[in-house]
């Protein structure tokens, strides 16, 4: 991005017509922590537990859900005091649903590295307590990981959720750990907090995270951290495959790959390539 | 999308920011401030202030400081977590995919609220011109061929109380399409079916009842009018009939 060209939009304009601003931005903040509540394992909430998981008053709850749900982004079963997410978020689905600067970014390296290992690449980003994966190019095996944009796994399960998890403060991946139930969820997906945490420090100390065998039997990835210049994990790329054709060997090789990766990515988003 | 202060301010804030999420329909939308301003109405200051929250948050996001704003991961999130926990979307989905390559052309699956129709899913064609529903669309029955199907397969009385709610009447041609729907458990619009509703494609739409007699969907094709034949037509007819049923049967 051009500096300057966009720099007056930096300043906050001074034409004011809602009063007070912390008053009015709890309230959109509150919108979309409302929605981000909803989850697979928690598809309907009722407003009682809604303001107690938002800590606000259930006389504020209960207006903002009405607003939500004129709007179709909640809906009601019927009368009961039971929402879920509305029809209404379907028509975001088919728009571009990215920052551009992360996808934009990581494609020409997702597909470098793509021919680069001939296994499938996968870009994900954190949000809330999910690992989602945004992007992908497969590989040209028939026999290859395969995945869907949108696709999501709690934070500590597989090599990309567990870099994600790397990136965070020490407090956060605490606080994470103690509000997420760890069950398997897949093949060995794991249960024990030390072993994440082990986990979590190598990823740090060596920059990348190997698995095997972990969401499904006979799946290995590789994933790296995708930082910008302050530190921050804006997201993960990992290559994954089968494990008897992405071995050992393999797999020692698509290190130094990712960690390229990584670094143009740095280099390209900080030049607005 | 005006400023008129008619319902508190923390909901109205609210609105101002699904207002704001409404400016980004457009599939490759990128929009700057001052683009979002125009299309919202809003003052560039509440826009500005908004905005940010949102981005901050995740449901928008910003190319860079003072950059232009696009949808952000939690939009992204939303529709997947709809579709995996709506029961009807998962119970169709294997028979719309399957529908769908039999007959090469998208297949959407319209889900019933009431009085309105809503576009919920849907298996996309291989061809390279089609028509793209909008999903999460809500329509009201009778427009649409989806919409209608439901209408013609409800009984005499909640058929009349629905137009009854409505501005318009059914003419004698929508009378004579839905008496053909009702009998065949099937509506197809041809692309000169209604005066004053010309459209350059057709629409097939067949129900879906549930074994205790629920009108809840339908499954809808829209055909071009380019590639449009009897015979696609008929095939359509015939593909979309058995796999509502079969979804029905399950349901």
């Amino acid at each position: 991005m051009a500096p300057g060209l966009d720099q007056p939009e930096m300043r906050e304009p001074q034409t004011r017509d809602l009063g007070d601003d912390r008053y009015n931005v709890e309230a959109v903040e509150r919108f979309v922590r409302i929605c981000a509540l909803f989850s697979t394992e928690r598809p309907a909430l009722s407003s009682r537990e809604i303001a107690e998981l938002i800590g606000i008053p259930l006389r504020t709850t209960i207006k903002l859900l009405a607003t939500l749900t004129e709007r179709d982004l909640l809906a009601r079963d019927g009368q009961a005091d039971c929402y879920r997410l509305g029809f209404g978020w379907l028509r975001f689905g088919a728009a571009p649903r990215m920052p551009i600067d992360i996808r934009r970014a990581a494609a020409p390296i997702m597909r470098a590295l793509r021919d680069q290992t001939n296994e499938t690449v996968i870009l994900a980003v954190r949000i809330g307590d999910m690992r989602v994966n945004v992007d992908y190019v497969e590989s040209r095996h028939t026999l290859r990981r395969v995945t869907h944009r949108g696709s999501e796994t709690p934070l500590h399960v597989g090599a990309g959720g567990r870099t994600l998890l790397a990136g965070l403060p020490d407090d956060e991946v605490a606080a994470y750990l103690a509000r997420t139930k760890l069950v398997n969820i897949g093949y060995n997906t794991p249960t024990d907090p030390e072993r994440i945490w082990a986990d979590i420090h190598i990823t740090r100390a060596q920059g990348y995270f190997i698995l095997t065998n972990e969401i499904s039997e006979g799946g290995a990835s590789v994933s790296v951290p995708l930082k910008d210049y302050s530190g921050e994990t804006l997201g993960t790329l990992t290559v994954g495959g089968p494990l008897f054709r992405f071995d050992d060997k393999a797999r020692q090789e698509a290190v130094p790959l990712l960690m390229n990766a990584a670094s143009k990515f740095l280099y390209d988003v900080e030049h607005d390539r | 999308m005006s400023d008129a202060p008619a319902t508190p301010q923390t909901v109205r804030v609210v609105e101002r920011a699904i207002d704001i999420l409404h400016c980004f329909q457009g599939p490759q939308d990128s929009l700057t401030l001052q683009q979002i301003v125009e299309r919202s109405g809003l003052q560039k200051a509440t826009a500005f202030r908004i905005a940010t929250t949102l981005a901050h948050a995740g449901i928008l996001s910003q190319s860079g400081p003072g950059g232009a704003y696009m949808l952000g991961y939690l939009t992204l999130r939303m529709p997947n977590l709809i579709r995996s926990s709506n029961e009807l979307r998962n119970t169709a989905w294997a028979n719309l995919k399957e529908v769908g390559a039999l007959i090469n052309e998208t297949v959407v699956l319209v889900i019933r609220d009431g009085d309105d129709m809503i576009n919920v899913d849907k298996v996309d064609s291989l061809h390279l011109i089609d028509e793209m529903p909008v999903m999460g669309e809500r329509r009201k029955l009778h427009l649409g061929a989806a919409g209608l199907a439901v209408l013609a397969s409800l009984d005499a009385e909640a058929a009349s109380a629905y137009w009854r709610g409505q501005d318009a009447t059914p003419d004698a041609e929508l009378e004579a399409i839905s008496a053909d729907a009702k009998q065949r458990g099937v509506l197809t619009l041809h692309p000169s079916a209604a005066p004053g509703r010309m459209r350059p494609y057709a629409q097939v739409a067949a129900p879906l009842i549930t074994s205790a007699g629920r009108i809840v969907g339908a499954l809808s094709v829209t055909i071009p009018e380019n590639r449009l034949s009897a015979k696609l037509l008929a095939r359509c007819e015939l593909h979309l009939k058995a796999s509502a049923d079969a979804i029905g049967s399950r349901l």
